[in-house]
């Protein structure tokens, strides 16, 4: 019994540890935004890696999700005989939930679990001490480019997986349910607004926020070598897609 | 001059340094030996802000650093740069992009003209020929060139090596012996040492401060190590198995 509380109050400590760690190098990344250094060439190469090389993954998952979201409604619709609001039941319920939540998993799975993996190694192997013995600081020089392009891409990755899983949504809509494409189109552009839209944007740009800042901060908290490197990695994919869930949650309540 | 006063550190439990005092004048090379463990790089990396003491006093140049802030050590690094043991090149970058770096970032340069700066700078080390290489795609001593010619981008007039000559074949230890002695000589830089290699120490140090269960053991020149009748001393200078030093 005792054995149970010490544990259960060894991880409540740890978990607060973790928090307040998270809190203070949200804080210093926020500071360091304020008067932003940012190095242009690390930039542009950050865009790129994050943003242009997750493409082909995020658009092959949009595709399927759109497609999944119509089989999943494909019974009730022909139940029904609702042909004609069907397109509005994919952009609602993609464009608002599926799609973002989605694309932030994958995103933080191939993006976060990669920047993680490459900030611990720099770490371990005093590349992260050697940019500050050259005085250059490691937030202004590492995590704010990757901030910024996780939140720029992750955005940009959503609107284009929206395109992506309509494409793959009124494909399947067709060739499963015989929905001719211009009514599946129709029901969706009339039905489906742009606060709908906005609603998946924002969530993008929140996870996009929260993955790089996690991804970063594990990246850089790393101790110990190669086995510290694994559980960072680890411990970065966890936090990261429960702080997608819990984002969601509140936003999916305040923008209800 | 850079001065460290009484400076003790220890990381749990373990003591690493218990009170270690000492000097370096301007434009001279200073080795820091001992066993390994004996605290030299925490000692070095103290100078730089790598490390912070739990107590004790360090003077740069006349200035308090004892309580810089990690901002205030920046404007430090930029006069006093650190060549690393295992030379941590940024492996993402080709050789001439890891020169570049803090040319671009310290001088104001375009990517461009930092790498037309940082060739010049690897053709000094004779390594102009390989500058669009990875770090992993050459050797240890090679990279230790390239790390030499990165910290020495901002032109510092203080250089801290650690370990600059370990892993290297004699011929490159030996061009890294003289880069160091040639940037004392020519340019005046003070450069803080940590070596293990005795060559290397006896053959070019200005004077030798050696570390001893968190101590000062010795500090003197090098013919003092050399006629020096401390037990501990003679067992590191003649590299006897047998002595009184503990492992």
């Amino acid at each position: 019994m005792s054995d149970a509380v010490a544990r259960l109050g060894a991880g409540a400590i740890a978990l607060a540890e973790t928090v307040g760690a998270l809190a203070m190098f949200t804080t210093r990344v926020a500071r360091a935004a304020l008067r932003p250094r940012l190095d242009r060439f690390e930039t542009w190469r950050m865009l790129y890696r994050v943003g242009v090389e997750s493409l082909p993954i995020v658009a092959t998952t949009a595709l399927f999700a759109g497609a999944i979201a119509v089989v999943q409604t494909g019974a009730n619709v022909v139940k029904f005989r609702a042909y004609e609001v069907v397109g509005w039941a994919f952009g609602f319920s993609v464009f608002r939930e599926i799609g973002p939540l989605l694309v932030g998993l994958m995103f933080s799975g191939r993006v976060g679990a990669n920047n993680t993996a490459q900030l611990s190694t720099m770490q371990v192997t005093e590349q992260v001490d050697a940019l500050r013995a050259l005085a250059i600081d490691p937030i202004e020089y590492l995590v704010l480019p990757r901030v910024l392009s996780m939140v720029l891409m992750m955005t940009t990755l959503a609107v284009i997986g929206n395109a992506f899983a309509l494409v793959g949504g009124i494909a399947t809509s067709w060739a499963m349910l015989g929905v001719d494409p211009w009514v599946f189109w129709n029901s969706f552009a009339e039905y489906v607004t742009l606060t709908d839209f906005a609603n998946g944007v924002i969530k993008a740009a929140a996870f996009g926020l929260a993955i790089s800042l996690v991804s970063c901060h594990f990246g850089l908290a790393v101790r110990g070598g190669a086995l510290g490197v694994g559980r960072a990695v680890n411990s970065s994919v966890v936090a990261s897609a429960i702080s997608i869930f819990v984002l969601d949650y509140f936003i999916t309540w305040i923008l209800k | 001059m850079i001065e460290f006063e009484d400076i003790h550190k220890a990381f749990g439990a373990q003591k690493v340094l218990d009170g270690v005092s000492l000097t370096v004048s301007q434009g001279r090379i200073v080795y820091i030996i001992g066993k390994s463990g004996a605290g030299k790089s925490v000692l070095v990396k103290h100078l730089v802000g790598l490390v912070r003491q739990d107590s004790g006093r360090i003077r740069f140049e006349g200035e308090d650093i004892t309580h810089f802030t990690e901002r205030d050590f920046f404007g430090l690094r930029r006069r006093c740069a650190m060549v690393f043991q295992h030379s941590t090149l940024f492996d993402s970058m080709t050789l001439v992009e890891n020169v570049a770096l803090p040319i671009r970032r310290h001088l104001g340069a375009t990517q461009r003209e930092a790498l037309e700066q940082a060739r010049e700078k690897l053709a000094l080390v004779d390594m102009a020929a390989l500058s669009d290489r990875l770090p992993a795609e050459v050797g240890d001593g090679l990279r230790k060139r390239v790390a030499i010619a990165r910290a020495l981008t901002l032109t510092p007039r203080y250089m801290v090596f650690d370990e600059p000559t370990t892993g290297l074949d004699p011929v490159n230890a030996v061009r890294v012996d003289r880069l160091i002695r040639d940037l004392s000589d020519r340019t005046g830089v003070t450069s803080v040492v940590v070596s293990h290699d005795l060559r290397s120490i006896f053959g070019v140090a200005d004077r030798i401060v050696m570390l001893y269960q968190g101590k000062v053991l010795l500090d003197g020149t090098p013919a003092e190590f050399r006629t020096s009748h401390d037990p501990v001393v003679r067992q590191f200078v003649t590299g006897a198995v047998e002595g009184p030093m503990a492992l």
